[in-house]
């Protein structure tokens, strides 16, 4: 149905049918032969937001809410899921890999950009569904409503308007995207996109924090009267518009509704239809170099590539520095990491973060250095399997390789040097300012967890870095699983430290010394043995 | 120097290269000619390694492709037929990627990647990022590569596909030299002109089964033509060209609808 109604802005349907089936077909294709976990990773994704739609839905049980209201935190709630958990898949619209082959047949830049959209409209409409399903049913039990015959048509009207909400999020994100791909035509500005996109996962927690410290200084009564400001945004203006079409036909519902409609024509009419136009422009630009001549030959090595003097690791670990710095999709998620350091600031300005119960023992401080710390390393060991460059790794299976585990020993040290070394600097660098000297022993820990994290961090099944194809659905989805399992075992892990601190404070310490020579003697053990792996198969 | 006994490769229902044997000796060039989708770069393939065979034995270089295939990569040279390369990465990193993987010295690489970059014209080029090169300056690129650690063998899959002349003279003159010192090549191509100046024998592959192998005299004498073209044309029965050109340029003049 979706495809159906893109298919009226084309120009040339049949072009579009067919470039959207061939897209398709290469995704589905390129998911072919890799493990069902993988593939299933963009249902986990929709399971979440099933998940957390359904802890909505239960909310006007347990406090009593209007239809606004109601409407309005699902809505919000819907659009801001969808803006955070769709930034992977815009690398879609803003590096597509196949553009080359079409790039001279006669397709319109329109049609070509409608195929990508359709494809990102597609997941979203997934995603939308899986948001938004329960808290359309229960909607019909908001109890504030005096149009009580109206409720039963609550799924009927909010399904409809929090799926356009939905659109109109990712048309806002499109036109952000596509504005951003017009200045690449400046070379300066050539990385604008990457930058860019790390500002909404950066934003959405910072606004949360300080909205949540905003309005611990306004009453309660105040706040009821605080949702009139929600009328300025778009949330609230589609809000409105599920409260009008359930009958509550009052001037404010009717000029949101009014305001809900004109953006959502406007946004396809003028800059959706302007970006469309040039977006075969950008693309062209992408096939077309963007460096200047040197007359002279370097050589060099990274410094601290040197450090190693196995010549496959310093291999993978120069591979993976130049891919770091250079590759839109490791750099994207970097940035996008990035945005859990602006929350360290915010987070470590609330004193309660930074009680500490005994020494070592701050369970805000080191729950934050995890969450950065896991956050900023996924941010590189995840997505350096892949790479649109996955074809040349045939050179990497030509090489004399005893095994190809020292190439990903490359990559952990480049893990290690480049993500967890300055990382744990700046913990420490806190810690050392709030503890003094013993500040050492609250970074310890993270620093334990992060060596084993990254020593035990899957290799990909090929062994080779930057060696296995980018499908959108598997890689949103495999940055999700580790992190949260990641996440919440630390979760138990510090729960236990605390626990061991309530029965005894040398309970606490002994556990501590355990934690941190285990988790050294762990990390050495996991380290040698994937070398004895190496000597074996040599032998 | 390459030995093949009973090599087939099988995709399913689909035979790719079936029960090939041959040999070539050091110091030999040795084409190996055959039609589109006819076996060739998969039985490459298979003698780099890149392949696993679904039956028969390798040797190269005295090593057992089953048993040593370590070994048997460390003393070999391999140019694809399509140049993919890591397009964020400059010539010189490029270079010193593969110098390490075949763990040269940092000092020998780096002299090795400044002498032949001149020598390919591409030192002006040298740290700029492969995503900015032509087709021939890849092509070049994966040549200085398969080079860079001094193989004994070389497998060259359409090596000078997208070169220029100066090269590709360059490229000619440089492969019977490397003959003359000892490597052993088996030169894999379409392009029967380039084969025939190059390639003392030829070995010609259809449909995945060895149809010819011998000097291309005893070539000309087995099929009474003395073009190296009309020999291939008339073992891979490759007939009733008049035919198909006239249905080609039928086919194309009909009226073409509009998108």
């Amino acid at each position: 149905m979706l495809e159906k109604i893109v298919e009226r802005f084309c120009d040339a349907p049949t072009q579009y049918r067919y470039l959207l089936k061939t897209e398709k077909l290469i995704e589905k294709r390129a998911l072919e032969g890799r493990n069902d976990l993988s593939n299933m990773s963009f249902a986990v994704t929709c399971v979440i937001g099933f998940i957390m739609s359904v802890l909505f839905t239960f909310m006007p049980f347990l406090l009593p809410m209007d239809t606004f209201t109601f409407s309005l935190i699902g809505i919000t709630m819907s659009m801001m899921m969808i803006g955070i958990w769709m930034i992977p898949y815009f690398d879609i619209l803003l590096i597509p890999v196949h553009y080359p082959v079409i790039a001279h047949t006669p397709v319109s830049s329109r049609t070509y950009f409608l195929v990508k959209l359709t494809r990102i409209l597609t997941y979203t409409a997934l995603l939308l569904g899986s948001l938004n399903l329960m808290p359309a049913i229960g909607g019909i039990w908001v109890h504030k409503g005096e149009f009580s015959l109206f409720r039963l048509l609550f799924p009927f009207v909010y399904l409809p308007i929090v799926f356009m909400s939905g659109f109109f999020t990712i048309g806002v994100m499109t036109t952000f995207a596509g504005y951003l791909t017009k200045l690449y035509s400046k070379r300066t500005l050539r990385n604008v996109a990457q930058y860019a996109q790390f500002i909404f996962p950066a934003l959405f927690p910072v606004t949360l924090i300080l909205l949540s410290r905003l309005l611990q200084y306004l009453p309660m009564d105040k706040l009821v009267s605080s949702l009139k400001w929600f009328y300025a945004l778009p949330n609230g203006w589609f809000a409105g518009t599920v409260s009008l079409a359930l009958g509550q036909i009052e001037p404010h519902f009717l000029i949101l509704a009014g305001l809900a409609i004109a953006a959502t024509l406007i946004l396809v009419l003028v800059p959706l239809r302007s970006i469309a136009k040039s977006y075969s422009e950008y693309l062209s630009y992408l096939l077309e170099s963007g460096s200047r001549q040197k007359s002279k030959i370097r050589v060099k090595t990274p410094l601290l590539g040197r450090m190693f003097q196995n010549r496959t690791i310093r291999a993978g670990l120069c591979l993976s520095f130049v891919y770091i710095r250079r590759d839109k999709h490791l750099l994207r998620q970097f940035f996008a990491s990035l945005g859990s350091l602006i929350m360290l600031v915010v987070i470590l300005d609330q004193e309660w973060v930074l009680h500490a119960f005994a020494i070592g023992l701050s369970p805000g401080f080191s729950m934050t250095f995890y969450f950065v710390g896991m956050g900023i390393v996924s941010s590189f060991i995840l997505p350096i399997r892949y790479s649109e460059h996955w074809k040349a790794s045939w050179m990497l299976r030509l090489a004399p390789l005893s095994t190809t585990y020292d190439l990903w020993r490359g990559v952990q040290a480049a893990a290690f040097l480049y993500f967890v070394v300055p990382c744990t600097l700046l913990m420490f660098c806190m810690a050392t300012f709030i503890w003094g000297a013993l500040g050492i022993l609250y970074v310890l820990p993270g620093l334990i967890i992060l060596l084993n994290y990254v020593i035990l961090f899957p290799k990909p099944l090929s062994g080779l870095p930057l060696a296995e194809e980018f499908v959108q659905s598997q890689m949103a989805g495999e940055t999700l699983i580790p992190f949260l399992a990641s996440l919440f075992s630390i979760g138990i892990f510090v729960g236990i430290q605390f626990v061991t601190y309530l029965l005894n404070i040398w309970v606490y310490y002994g556990f501590y010394a355990v934690m941190v020579v285990g988790g050294l003697i762990s990390f050495i053990h996991f380290l040698q043995k994937n070398r004895r792996v190496e000597e074996t198969v040599d032998a | 120097m390459i030995q093949v006994s009973h090599l087939t490769k099988r995709y399913g229902q689909n035979t790719a290269v079936d029960d090939i044997s041959f040999e070539v000796q050091q110091g030999e060039i040795v084409g190996y000619l055959g039609p589109n989708g006819a076996g060739k770069s998969t039985t490459l393939k298979m003698l780099v390694g890149l392949l696993q065979p679904t039956s028969g034995e390798i040797s190269v270089a005295g090593y057992d492709s089953q048993t040593e295939l370590l070994e048997l990569k460390r003393h070999i040279g391999y140019v694809p037929e399509e140049a993919q390369l890591y397009e964020h990465l400059t010539l010189v990193e490029h270079l010193q990627l593969i110098g390490r993987l075949y763990h040269l010295e940092e000092r020998l690489i780096a002299q090795k990647i400044t002498e032949l970059a001149q020598l390919f014209d591409l030192s002006s080029q040298a740290n700029q990022r492969i995503s900015g090169f032509s087709q021939g300056m890849r092509q070049k690129c994966i040549i200085m590569s398969a080079l860079m650690h001094n193989p004994d063998v070389l497998f060259l899959d359409e090596p000078f596909t997208n070169l220029d002349v100066g090269t590709v003279t360059l490229m000619k003159t440089l492969l019977q030299r490397l003959a003359g010192l000892g490597k052993t090549i088996l030169y894999c191509t379409h392009i029967l002109e380039v084969a025939e100046t190059l390639c003392p024998r030829i070995m010609i592959i259809n449909a995945g089964k060895l149809i010819a192998d011998a000097p291309v005299a005893e070539l000309r004498e087995q099929t009474n033509q003395t073009a190296l073209n009309e020999i291939f044309t008339q073992l891979t029965d490759t007939t009733g060209i008049d035919e198909k050109t006239e249905e080609v340029i039928r086919i194309v003049m009909e009226d073409t609808p509009n998108a």
